[in-house]
């Protein structure tokens, strides 16, 4: 063997041997995070009479997620008038009532003030009530594209034209016990519309989407869910929520980061966020109901 | 213009993968509209100056929708049409070159300066950010030295920004469950401007030799070569990492391709 044939099976060998010592490929990137601004987090979800608030602040990634307790004055005005005012000083979501019902194509006002974050503000305009015109629910109604056979729910709703409209849907097993009525949440998925997002946020676990695909006519939906029948109860509760553009924006963004967290191959994903000088969600939604039997 | 092969980059941390991809029904090939000035001056009958400037306006550029991946079904869909999204593009520069082409010494310098937008309604909250491939320097300069007529010396060194990259800067919780002893926190960790961080820059010199010679026929030439003379570790992909000493994230770039040797045969005839 002559030599230069030694030396280049030499330089190859050590090729191969710095290939396998990760150290030698891998270097420690220094990255400058800019100085983040802690803000106000302010999630308020209201319907037509009642509501949810929450009120935190943000924080660099890197610092721990213990939270302290935050005091805010909250105020919500209904076209600039007062409709609430209270003091939150809290950790946990609180539950909101009001005393009168929202009313559809009113303006909406959320206005968080607190002494070191400063003043969040949001506005809203509920939505129109949306229009249920049927809704059905057979056992094993359906076959999935992996040959399974899963429960079939079918709704029927009717779209303005015009208008851009935004939906979220969620189905209930209802029964009474002592005369109060339990609504039981049924896990929806949506294969079969070729539109629309699975949510898993908080306790909205339906399916949201928008009216691009029946814009002015009546929808057909079609989901899959699977009921257990836990107490022999056959009453169901369709509900659908008439939703602001920035809820479905924060309901749509929300599932993607949900779905994708963990996953080092996914997209990143930029949760949106309609809290001026915070961040967070305010949204005002107008919920129609349907109840009905099963097949 | 009119282009019906899609570049599909993959802008996750980790997947360097970049994919051409076909227009169909419903991904719409991509069009675009460019205009282009510049000035040449030749110096001495041996030197070529030119200076270039560009814009160019482009429509229907695909990426990834938010959270997809191409490994797996995200969000139940199976076929890559359903994960992506078309939206803008946009991109404009300088380019000078200054080049020798006579003599023994031969050779050329080049510099880019440029810069490179993406702007889609469902991606960054519809604000256009910087495409993956933003570079905003990017410089070569290509040298070869024929040593006699058989022995060609040439060497090249490439300098280029890094890649445009989304980290999460800052989060807040939407949920605290805090009863009793139990504490529980629902946070979102959350970006501020997509790829508004930047991997490492690269560069690196190849060198090579080349022994050429004429036959009847044909004529052949041995080249050896290395790649990346300097055995710097230009990034490829990037991960993050947790430090458990310091408590803090920290980021690890990951390279390929270091110093490389190689050996080619060449013929024309």
């Amino acid at each position: 063997m002559k030599k230069s044939s030694i030396y280049l099976f030499l330089s190859i060998l050590v090729i191969a041997f710095l290939s396998s010592c990760e150290e030698a490929f891998t270097t420690i990137k220094d990255i400058d995070f800019p100085e983040h601004e802690s803000k106000l987090a302010v999630f308020a979800e209201l319907n037509q009479n009642s509501g949810s608030l929450f009120v935190s602040y943000s924080k660099e990634i890197d610092e721990s997620s213990n939270y302290n307790t935050i005091d805010a004055n909250v105020e919500i005005l209904e076209n600039d008038s007062l409709l609430l005012n209270l003091e939150y000083s809290d950790i946990n979501k609180i539950n909101l009532d009001f005393n009168k019902y929202l009313q559809p194509g009113k303006e909406y006002k959320l206005i968080v003030k607190n002494d070191e974050y400063g003043t969040a503000t949001s506005t809203q305009i509920m939505p129109q009530k949306p229009e249920i015109l049927d809704a059905k629910y057979k056992q094993d109604g359906i076959i999935t594209s992996d040959g399974y056979k899963e429960d079939k729910f079918t709704l029927q709703i009717k779209d303005n034209k015009n208008t851009d409209e935004y939906y979220y849907v969620e189905l209930y097993n209802i029964y009474e016990i002592n005369g109060v009525t339990i609504e039981n949440m049924l896990y929806l998925e949506n294969d079969f519309n070729g539109f629309g997002y699975d949510v898993y946020y908080s306790n909205y676990n339906g399916i949201v989407f928008n009216d691009t695909n029946f814009d002015g006519n009546t929808a057909n939906l079609v989901f899959t869910s699977n009921y257990y029948n836990y107490n022999n109860e056959s009453k169901m509760r369709a509900k659908v929520y008439a939703i602001t553009k920035e809820f479905y924006d924060f309901l749509v963004t929300y599932s993607q980061y949900y779905y994708s967290d963990g996953n080092p191959f996914a997209e990143p994903v930029t949760v949106t966020n309609n809290i001026e000088n915070g961040y967070g969600l305010f949204s005002v939604s107008n919920i129609a109901t349907f109840d009905f039997e099963i097949e | 213009m009119k282009q019906y092969i899609n570049l599909l980059a993959s802008e996750a941390l980790t997947t360097p993968l970049d994919l051409c991809t076909p227009s169909t029904d419903k991904i719409k090939p991509q069009f675009s509209w460019q205009v282009a000035t510049g000035i040449a001056k030749t110096i001495n009958d041996k030197y070529e100056l030119s200076i270039e400037g560009y814009y160019k306006k482009m429509k229907n550029v695909i990426s990834y929708i938010p959270g997809s991946s191409f490994f797996d079904d995200s969000f139940g869909e199976t076929d890559w049409e359903s994960k992506v999204t078309q939206g803008l593009g946009e991109t404009y520069g300088v380019e000078f070159l200054l080049q020798k082409d006579l003599g023994k010494f031969t050779g050329w310098i080049g510099y880019t300066l440029s810069w490179n937008w993406r702007q889609f309604d469902d991606i960054n909250g519809g604000k256009k950010y910087p495409y993956k491939y933003d570079r905003r320097h990017d410089f070569s300069i290509v040298v070869a030295y024929k040593i006699t007529d058989k022995i060609t010396l040439s060497a090249n060194w490439i300098f280029s920004t890094g890649n445009a990259i989304t980290l999460a800067t800052y989060k807040y919780p939407y949920e605290i469950y805090n009863y009793d002893s139990y504490y529980y926190v629902d946070e979102i960790n959350n970006i501020e401007n997509k790829n508004s961080f930047r991997m490492s820059n690269s560069h690196r010199l190849d060198v090579s030799i080349e022994f050429h010679k004429k036959k009847k026929k044909w004529e052949r030439a041995w080249v050896l070569g290395i790649y990346n003379a300097y055995f710097h570790k230009n990034p490829f992909f990037i991960y993050s990492d947790y430090d458990y000493i310091t408590g803090k994230t920290i980021f690890k770039e990951i390279s390929i391709l270091p110093l490389l040797p190689s050996i080619s045969y060449q013929f024309k005839f």
